[in-house]
């Protein structure tokens, strides 16, 4: 056998683990499902395209949280909140559910030390986070769990048993060479959305792979149709911070505002007018340093303010 | 400001422009399902598909049971995040545990476009761009209609016979082959699923049927790759199976 050859065998057979259950994707769905599956008693694999803690959407940037607490005006607030804007195809039989344990959860990463702001009045904050810090702390703890990591591998299909049950997955590793395959009582894709590597922040590493890899299987989507989400982003930069421009005007090549244009409502003013011409942005809205501090501040943690165009 | 997106800043610093008093380019960058709501359906607060052994947790799964045909991203996508990942964790738990008494069953590999031993070479940075003519523009994508979609949605499934057949690479060869599969096949879920709603609902807009249609209130199911099948489904049919826990 060539030196070539056996490298090729060996890298035929890879790395081969068994295990209860089997994560693909390490961002934060991932990390969540690998601690409450060991807290289960069961033994776990979770496999990252890239590293986990540091790759995908969460990751990259601050994120707010819907975190309500149990209130029931809150709460009934809360639900009631995006109804209509989601076309009446929400289902409060969910939301309930997702609100408590968000609540829960959000709490407990408190408990783990994750640094909350505080109010004046020394209440936390807990409504949003910073994705760096957030995720390094869930890969620490997921790691302290006991959970075996592969990072930087990728999983490229499902593997399921005669019975018609998934039974693991393989992939490969794209640091150490070579491939890897997990056979598992089950499986759980966390592998995020499909953003079409547009190059929104921490988006390319989103291609759908789960989706895919699910199909394949025989597995169906839902709500595939609303799919068209854009965020307003510089031509020369991926960063897609679309709530500051709250605090922006849009305007012609010619400098002449494009009436009605705006990060919420006027949206769709702003796709139209790309069809035909460029466009332009200034954060004008926000005139003083001190509504500028303010402006972000409020953008970050307080997503119920008003821009200052009301 | 400045201190507290230090992200958005970078880019303006570096470019000498001051975004507060001048005027800065912008384009409209897609974010398909990242920050839309479809996903794989979920049967329940188990976070099972409908596939045994097979959950689904985050932006993997559809957010409509929170969102319904919207989310701007962050906030409820975050807390599905936590949420579905702690339900889909605890449920594939279980469901292992019991697999774990019954005997071992044979197992075959599914992954189909990518690794077909009919190995037609796609060239894939070309194959990338294609799929990316057909989402990121906005006179398909964001103001829909039947005309421009269907016409998309020939060219994709063009292009799918042909990754479904590709094959012949490995290692991140196969990898970029099989990312560029799978955005296919979502562009062309996407589509079908954009035909068949013939109403503008949640970020859904179709500029020849620019009203929301009561008799539509209901999900849209696509499965299939080579071929993609639609069906309707009321809203709350399917999501009062209990939670694992």
């Amino acid at each position: 056998m060539t030196l070539s050859a056996s490298l090729q065998s060996e890298q035929k057979t890879g790395l081969q683990l068994e295990t209860d259950v089997l994560i693909i994707g390490g961002g934060p769905a991932g990390c969540w499902a690998a601690l409450n599956a060991v807290s289960a008693g069961a033994r776990v694999v979770l496999a990252d395209k890239g590293y986990c803690g540091s790759s995908g959407a969460t990751a990259s940037a601050g994120t707010q949280i819907w975190y309500v607490p149990p209130v029931p005006e809150e709460r009934e607030t809360a639900m009631a909140s995006r109804e209509a804007m989601g076309g009446y195809l929400s289902d409060r039989g969910w939301m309930g559910p997702v609100l408590d344990k968000t609540y829960e959860c959000v709490n407990r990463l408190a408990d783990w030390g994750y640094p909350f702001p505080k109010d004046e009045n020394d209440v936390p904050q807990r409504i949003s986070v910073q994705g760096p810090e957030y995720m390094r702390l869930m890969r620490r703890k997921v790691k302290n769990a006991g959970v075996t990591i592969l990072d930087h591998s990728p999983a490229l299909e499902l593997i399921m048993g005669e019975n018609g049950s998934i039974a693991g997955a393989a992939g490969i590793r794209r640091q150490e060479g070579g491939n890897w395959t997990v056979r598992a009582g089950a499986v759980v894709l966390a592998t995020g959305g499909c953003a079409f590597m547009s190059r929104a922040l921490g988006c390319d590493v989103l291609t759908g792979d789960g989706y895919l890899m699910a199909a394949e299987a025989g597995a169906e989507l839902s709500g595939m149709e609303f799919s068209s989400a854009y965020a307003i982003s510089p031509t020369f930069a991926s960063i897609t911070k679309t709530a500051l421009y709250r605090f922006a005007s849009f305007y012609h090549e010619d400098g002449s505002l494009i009436e009605g244009a705006g990060s919420a409502r006027g949206r769709s003013i702003i796709a139209r007018a790309l069809l035909t011409e460029p466009v332009y942005a200034q954060l004008d809205l926000a005139q003083t340093e001190e509504v500028r501090d303010h402006a972000t501040g409020a953008a970050e943690f307080f997503p119920a303010i008003q821009s200052p165009r009301h | 400001m400045r201190r507290a997106q230090p992200n958005f800043f970078l880019p303006f610093n570096r470019r000498g422009i001051d975004p507060f008093t001048e005027r800065f380019q912008v384009t409209l960058r897609l974010e398909g399902t990242v920050r839309g709501t479809g996903g794989l359906r979920l049967l329940g607060l188990d976070c099972s598909t409908n596939v045994p052994g097979l959950y689904a947790a985050g932006d993997n799964a559809t957010r409509e049971p929170i969102c319904g045909g919207f989310t701007g991203g962050g906030s409820h996508n975050a807390a599905w995040a936590i949420s579905t990942g702690c339900f889909a964790g605890n449920a594939a738990a279980d469901f292992a545990a019991v697999r774990a008494t019954q005997p071992p069953s044979p197992v075959r590999r599914l992954g189909k476009a990518g690794f077909s031993k009919a190995g037609t070479v796609v060239d894939n940075e070309a194959a990338i761009k294609a799929v990316q003519a057909e989402v990121f523009p906005l006179d398909i994508n964001y103001f829909r209609t039947e005309s421009a979609l269907t016409a998309s949605l020939e060219r994709l499934d063009t292009l799918w016979q042909r990754l479904e057949s590709s094959g012949g690479v490995s290692d991140v060869a196969l990898l970029a082959l099989r990312q560029t599969a799978a955005m296919t096949a979502t562009a062309r879920w996407m589509y079908n699923a954009a035909l068949a709603r013939t109403e503008t609902r949640g970020m859904h807009r179709r500029d020849d049927f620019p009203k929301q249609d009561q008799a539509q209130h209901h999900r849209l199911i696509v499965s299939g790759l080579a071929n993609i099948a639609v069906r309707s489904e009321p809203v709350q049919a399917a999501s009062f199976r209990e939670a694992a826990e």
